[in-house]
Order: C-alpha cells, then structure tokens, then sequence
C-alpha cells in the first residue's frame, strides 16, 4: 500500500526540499501533499489522510506545536514529526511531551530522513 | 555583550551556523569567512528576531541582488544557469535561509540564552538603525556568492537591559518589501 506524507511549512522552497530529500532518502513512491501552516495541514489531514506528517515549527496562522495538539485533541490516527531549525533540547522535550515521534533539525541530510523514516513507513 | 554573552560567542555561534548552512543546506564545498566588521551594504537582505527575556536581535542575511539568485538556486538544486527565481521564491529562499542560520544561533547559544525565533522578512533595501543598536557583521564567500551576514543588538540601556525590543518580525514576505 503507498504510504501518504503531508509536508507542512510555510516555506515554498522547504517544501520543495523537504520533497526532494524524501526522493533522495528512498521514499519517492510515496504519496505527497504540502500544507503552508497548521490550519491548512488539519484539513488535508481529515481529507488526504496522511500516514506521516512532517511539520515545521514556527509558521504563521498555526505553528506545528499547536497543530500537534490539535491533531492530539481530535485523535487523529497521524504519524508525526518535525523538521525543523528548533533543535534545542528544552524544544525537543516539549516536541516528544506533545506526542511527536522525531524531531529533525535543518539543515538536514538524506540520511538523517532515511534512519528516522524507514522505521514509521516500513510495511 | 549582547545580552549576558560575549560578543565573540555571538560571533562564533553565526559563523558555525553559516558553515552549516553552507555546507548542507546549499551544498557548498567553498564557504569562507572573509572579515568581520564591514559597513552595511546597501543591499537586499533577510531578517529574522531572536527574542529573550533580557535580549533582542535581528539577525540578517544580506547580499546583492545577482547572489541572492545564486544563493536561493543553491538552496533549491538548481544550477547557476537555470533562469533566475521571480522575486516571490527569492524572497522566500532568503527567508529560509536566515530561518536556519537564526536557528543554528539559537541552538548554540541555548545553554545560556533561552531565546524565540521568530518569521522572517525580506527586505528589499538595507537596515537604518539608530544610534541606540549595535551592528556586527560578518563577511562571508559561499561558492561564487558574497554576502554579509548581520547582527543587530539594542545597546543595553544604564539599567543594564535592552529597552524597546525590536519588533517582533513579521511572516515571511511573497513579494520584495519597500526600503
């Protein structure tokens, strides 16, 4: 069955890398959606149903972090993690308290996307 | 100081970041700090605030028009020939850029500093502070692009503390902002 990734950032050019990374990590027979912030990603999550979202944090409208709660909240069956330039640890532990299961910081390389990834997306 | 922080520790934090911008992010084999201390150029830029309790700046990524492209077709994988990006995807390739750069500050610095990011600006025209900031700039050559990366401080107040944050930044632009 083909997997469903929704990418979620408010930058055109991130989620053109982030979908090009993905490619380059092996997961190029996935099936993508982008999403510009967490308002937009909750309604292509009820209607795409994803099996993975990859959201950034700091975005305008709703940031990732709210959007994970939401996503929590209506208990939405969604993989979830972030990509993003909030590497901190502080910021990492409210990430995994709210339920993410990866944080991944920018920059990032194929391979990092190759090792969390597999894992969530096999079978 | 900016803030509790040496400025050298500022310093150090945003050429780590630029390196590791350079290198993953854009690709590149060649990124080079070439001096410190130059004059603002007047030149297209991004910007993004880092706030804490007792500190505020801007950090910014400024460079001319032409290496603005090179730099944006770096970050997206295009080659130097490809038709140049419209002025919305350049702005929001710049925006990204400083995004991981601040961000990268922000890591380096968290032992010390709780700091929040917030969304970068492109702005056309180059800054005009007064004379209550303090700017340090760091030259920088990636591949054949030259730009300057900024930091923007408010000057401590006789208190001891920054006064008048800067404003908070505002979502990224879709289009190139006014001087």
């Amino acid at each position: 069955m083909t997997q469903k990734i929704l990418i979620v950032d408010d930058s055109k050019a991130m989620r053109l890398i982030v979908r090009r990374t993905l490619r380059q990590a092996g997961f190029g027979a996935c099936e993508v959606e982008e999403a510009a912030d967490g308002v937009q990603a909750l309604a292509q999550i009820e209607s795409f149903r994803p099996n993975l979202v990859l959201s950034d944090w700091n975005m305008p409208e709703m940031n990732g972090y709210d959007l994970l709660q939401e996503v929590g909240k209506r208990k939405l069956a969604v993989k979830f993690g972030f990509v993003t330039t909030e590497g901190t640890p502080e910021m990492r532990a409210r990430a995994f308290e709210a339920g993410a299961l990866f944080l991944i910081v920018k920059p990032f390389l194929p391979e990092q996307f190759a090792e969390v990834l597999t894992p969530l997306l096999a079978g | 100081m900016i803030g509790t922080l040496p400025t050298p520790d500022w310093m150090a934090a945003t050429e780590h970041s630029v390196r590791e911008l350079a290198t993953i992010a854009l690709g590149a084999e060649d990124c080079r700090i070439v001096g410190h201390g130059a004059e603002v150029p007047h030149d297209p830029g991004a910007y993004l605030a880092l706030l804490g309790k007792d500190t505020s700046l801007q950090v910014g990524l400024m460079a001319s028009e032409r290496d603005c492209q090179v730099l944006a077709k770096m970050l997206l994988g295009m080659a130097p020939e490809d038709e140049d990006l419209p002025a919305s995807d350049l702005a929001d390739a710049m925006c990204e850029m400083i995004n991981v750069i601040a961000g990268g500050i922000k890591r380096r610095v968290s032992g010390t500093i709780d700091l929040n990011l917030g969304l970068p600006l492109f702005v056309s025209g180059a800054p005009q502070p007064g004379h209550q900031h303090e700017i340090f700039t760091t030259e920088v050559n990636i591949a054949s692009a030259s730009a300057v990366v900024l930091l923007l401080s408010q000057r401590p107040a006789e208190d001891g503390h920054a006064r008048g944050a800067l404003s908070r930044s505002s979502p990224r632009s879709d289009s190139l902002g006014k001087e």
